[in-house]
């Protein structure tokens, strides 16, 4: 008779126990979901639960010697273990704790309510995730009681099952009786509750913020190469002023650059020089308390400066005796405008131009459209795109395409007002564009004119002349201002010097030598109101700007007080908290523009010893299953 | 664009090279019985070694703090971490064909680096400003190059004759062995992160895809140590799983940038 060897107890295999524990979560998935769904059977539903869990527990008890060898088994526990691995995963993959309206968006109309209804937009807080884990506890409490955990040779077995169980217990606890909250506290103001929507729970003391500190790194101002693309920039190098005085390559462009010259508080002196007749334009030089500046005559936005702040009126200078229509059109108030000059010399247009609007140019050869306008323009490096700081039109530039009337290719350019000879960006054989601002007017209430050639002082109101007094040859101070002495002079030439008032980086600023297309070119890079030099491939910009960078560190000086008495004092930081009364108060954030305001993370966690305690065995465990008892087997064997 | 890395990142290039240059002396020999050359290719190994331990601090000090914050810095460390279990274990057990793969990997490792350097030394967040940041990091990366070469070993037992020195049976062994200080540190790191997460953050555990993937490496690698022991297991069935599970960690040092979960981590590498 043939012998069959006897089958010994049936034990699953691995795919079984998996597919056993997937069916545990289906099950509870659909059964949470059923009794959350109708609120009113609340009772219906606990009674339910009771029911079921009663069926439960009798079908166990009853099969418990089956149970426990599938429970302690290996492929119950590679089972399980791959289970709660598929599971996180899964909770990467899909994104947790989003609000519902967010899944159909982000993975299909189809998919994202599927995602919904299995409950995967919040694995790790669901019933069927907290019911794997309280089974995985289970089976390693029972497999270490399998194995006699307690027998020393079995430490290192008992120490990384049970480590991980206790951590569970710790992690349960903290999650059911643990409370976490945020406070905004300012310094001089104290809290004693946690509040949470739906209540508060309060200390027992007193939290009050004495004071809060911010400690920043030293402002570092470098140069920066940007790459644009589809309006956003990357950053594809970054040099020190000091490393950049060698030729430097800019990104992957033929171009190159090196530093000239560094100016910490940069300043660009405008200074005045006689020449002779017929090669200068007549200016007027104006003194006032130590300082100094000149007006031109006939030149566009420099031929009048508003003393108002000084106590003084509108300086106006012209060299010829204005008409009495000029003098009432100053009386006027004027809209400000955009001028767009196209070309040079004989055949230059000018067209006014609107934000937002277009404009055919060149004898109607080219069309030029608007983009954006920006009223005092400077690059955000920290969102890396253009902006504009404020309303005031203290640096208006204009973001336009230019494409040929009768269709073609469109190019985008930016004009600068402040900055007419910027030409970047322009590609060969489209118009020469130039940019001109002329700002509004509002007639002031007191003007004084100077007549360069009759050498005399107006003084106007309301657009009429009240009364003209004689100016000297060799200057004289305006008339009831004896501190704001002019002086005509009939020819003269502006020059331009960059200098650096002094050494603190007030105003951060480089000089640097550009090779473009095989010609040097010297520009001023500022740091503070900056505009960033853009190469001729239209991508590339050359930029100088403080570095960004995280703050260094910032903290609170907290101090506890119960029953109006100081009973404890700690200045928390990052990575530095403070513990009293089961609550530990944690810094959290800041505000940048709130320097009293303090964000402190509140937690109360009774289950963290636990955690700990958990966490030290585990590490125990591993170390002595897999460095320890080696050794000790060895030194049985060499005994005996 | 090779003359611009070269000015920029000289001391890189140079190590890259070094490693290079070890891989292409070992790589002839390093299969056979340890042929003259293999051993040059060790000792090339072991100056880019030292060389690599030059790079780093020297950046530490320049940074004036651990260097170990973004990609581009950890990716300098791994090859170190290679490096060193390759050096150790081919010191004990001769396993000399470890040291081509160690300097192939840490060839490209270097060269994914200066692909995205750092265009400047950032400075550390308040965060990170913690004697936790050094332990962990370290610890992890350590892991990371043991559980490389557990790979390596894994798959050259399944590619291995059944007898000889080097048979499927004895490199399953290392590969083992390599593999258990792989968790062992593994472990370590873990809770090294959960410890100052708890510090950091108020919580030692946050369910974000960075520890998520942690976890999920670890997982895999229990599981690994777990399949060991049933029955039939003990052979090229577990040194599959050894394969596979390095992918685990693949992603989890530089896969999160790929998850839409990812974005807000603090995590996450800029």
């Amino acid at each position: 008779m043939n012998q069959v060897a006897p089958r010994g107890p049936w034990k699953p295999g691995v795919a079984a126990c998996a597919g056993g524990i997937a069916v545990l979560a289906v099950v509870i998935g659909a059964a949470s979901r059923w009794m959350a769904f109708d609120a009113t059977s609340a009772w219906q539903g606990k009674a339910a639960a009771v029911v079921a869990v009663a069926v439960v527990a009798t079908v166990l008890l009853g099969f418990r010697q089956s149970l426990f060898r599938v429970l302690t088994s290996l492929p119950f526990a590679v089972g399980i273990v791959a289970m709660v691995l598929l599971a996180t995963a899964l909770g990467t993959f899909v994104i947790q704790g989003a609000a519902p309206e967010d899944y159909a968006k982000k993975y299909g109309a189809s998919l994202g309510p599927v995602l919904l209804k299995l409950g995967l937009n919040d694995i790790f807080h669901s019933a069927w995730f907290s019911v794997w884990l309280a089974l995985l506890a289970l089976s390693l409490v029972l497999v270490a009681v399998r194995e006699r955990a307690w027998r020393p040779i079995r430490w290192g077995h008992g120490l990384s099952h049970l480590g991980v169980v206790v951590v569970l217990i710790g992690g349960f606890i903290g999650s059911r009786w643990g409370m976490r909250g945020h406070l905004d506290l300012h310094e001089g103001r104290a809290a004693e509750a946690l509040a949470f929507p739906g209540g508060a729970a309060p200390f027992g003391f007193s939290l009050k913020l004495e004071d809060f500190e911010i400690d920043r790194y030293d402002p570092e101002y470098r140069i920066y190469v940007y790459e644009e693309a589809d309006g956003s920039y990357r950053v594809l190098q970054s040099f020190k002023p000091e490393a950049a005085s060698e030729w430097k390559p800019v990104g992957a462009s033929e171009a190159k650059f090196r530093v000239v010259r560094e100016y910490p508080d940069y300043h660009l002196k405008a200074e005045l020089a006689e020449v002779p007749a017929g090669q200068g334009v007549p200016a007027l030089r104006v003194d006032f308390g130590g300082k100094q500046m000149h007006l031109l005559a006939g030149v566009q936005g420099r031929s009048t400066v508003n003393l108002a702040p000084m106590d003084g009126p509108l300086l106006r200078f012209v060299w010829e005796v204005p008409g009495e229509a000029e003098v009432k059109r100053w009386a006027e108030s004027r809209p400000e405008r955009h001028v767009l000059s196209v070309g040079t010399g004989e055949a230059a247009e000018e067209h006014e131009l609107e934000p937002g609007g277009a404009v055919q140019v060149g004898g109607g050869a080219w069309r030029v459209r608007v983009v954006k306008y920006y009223p005092d323009f400077v690059f955000d490096s920290e969102k890396k795109e253009a902006t504009s700081w404020s309303d005031r039109p203290d640096n208006p530039a204009m973001q336009i395409v230019v494409a040929p009337a009768a269709g073609g290719a469109e190019e985008t350019r930016w004009l600068f007002a402040k900055m007419p000879e910027f030409d970047h960006g322009r590609t060969h054989g489209g118009p020469r564009l130039t940019y001109r601002f002329e700002p509004g007017a509002r007639p002031a209430p007191k003007e004084v004119l100077v007549v360069g050639k009759s050498s005399e002082t107006w003084e106007i109101a309301k657009g009429k002349v009240l009364r003209k007094s004689p100016l000297a040859p060799e200057g004289g101070a305006l008339p009831g201002m004896e501190d704001l002495r002019v002086r005509v002079l009939p020819s003269a030439r502006e020059s331009f010097v960059s200098e650096s008032l002094s050494k603190e980086p007030r105003n951060p600023a480089v000089e640097i030598e550009v090779v473009l297309g095989g010609k040097t070119h010297v520009e001023v890079l500022k740091a503070v109101h900056g505009v960033p030099l853009k190469l001729p491939d239209g991508k590339t910009l050359l930029a100088f700007e403080a570095k960004q960078d995280d703050v260094k560190a910032y903290r609170s000086r907290l101090s506890v007080l119960e029953g109006g008495r100081k009973v404890a004092e700690k200045t928390i930081a990052v990575n530095d908290p403070l513990s009293y009364g089961g609550f530990t108060f944690y810094q959290s954030n800041f505000r940048e523009n709130d320097p009293t305001y303090s964000g402190i993370l509140v937690v109360k966690d009774p289950g963290l010893p636990l955690v700990w305690t958990g966490l030290v065995m585990m590490s125990l465990g591993v170390i002595f299953v897999y460095y320890v008892r080696p050794r000790l087997e060895k030194r049985k064997a060499a005994v005996s | 664009m090779f003359e611009r890395l070269i000015e920029t990142h000289p001391g890189v290039v140079a190590l890259a090279a070094l490693y290079g240059l070890s891989f292409i002396v070992s790589l002839p020999g390093a299969f056979r019985r340890g042929r003259g050359l293999a051993w040059t290719g060790f000792v090339i190994l072991v100056a880019a070694f030292l060389a690599n331990t030059t790079v780093i601090v020297a950046r530490w000090v320049e940074a004036g703090r651990p260097p170990f914050k973004t990609l581009f810095e950890t990716m300098l460390f791994y090859p170190w971490c290679v490096a060193a279990v390759t050096i150790v274990l081919v010191w004990l057990h001769r396993l000399l064909f470890l040291v081509p793969c160690a300097a192939a990997i840490s060839v490209v490792g270097l060269a994914y680096a200066l692909l995205r350097p750092d265009v400047e030394m950032v400075n550390l967040p308040p965060a990170l400003q913690s004697g936790w940041f050094v332990p962990h990091v370290v610890t992890y990366f350590v892991s990371y190059g043991a559980l490389f070469v557990s790979f390596v070993l894994a798959a050259a037992a399944l590619m291995a004759p059944r007898e000889g020195r080097w048979s499927s049976e004895a490199l399953t062994d290392f590969g083992h062995n390599t593999a258990v200080f792989g968790v062992a540190t593994l472990t370590l790191g873990l809770v090294m992160g959960a410890a100052w997460g708890k510090f950091a953050w108020g919580d030692y555990w946050s369910w974000d895809p960075k520890e998520n993937w942690a976890l999920v490496t670890w997982l895999a690698y229990v599981a690994y140590l777990h399949f060991r022991k049933m029955p039939g297991w003990e052979g090229r069935r577990s040194m599959w799983l050894l394969v596979i599970s390095f992918g685990a960690v693949v992603f989890t040092y530089l896969g999160m940038n790929i998850l839409p979960a990812a974005e807000k981590s603090l995590h996450v590498y800029q």
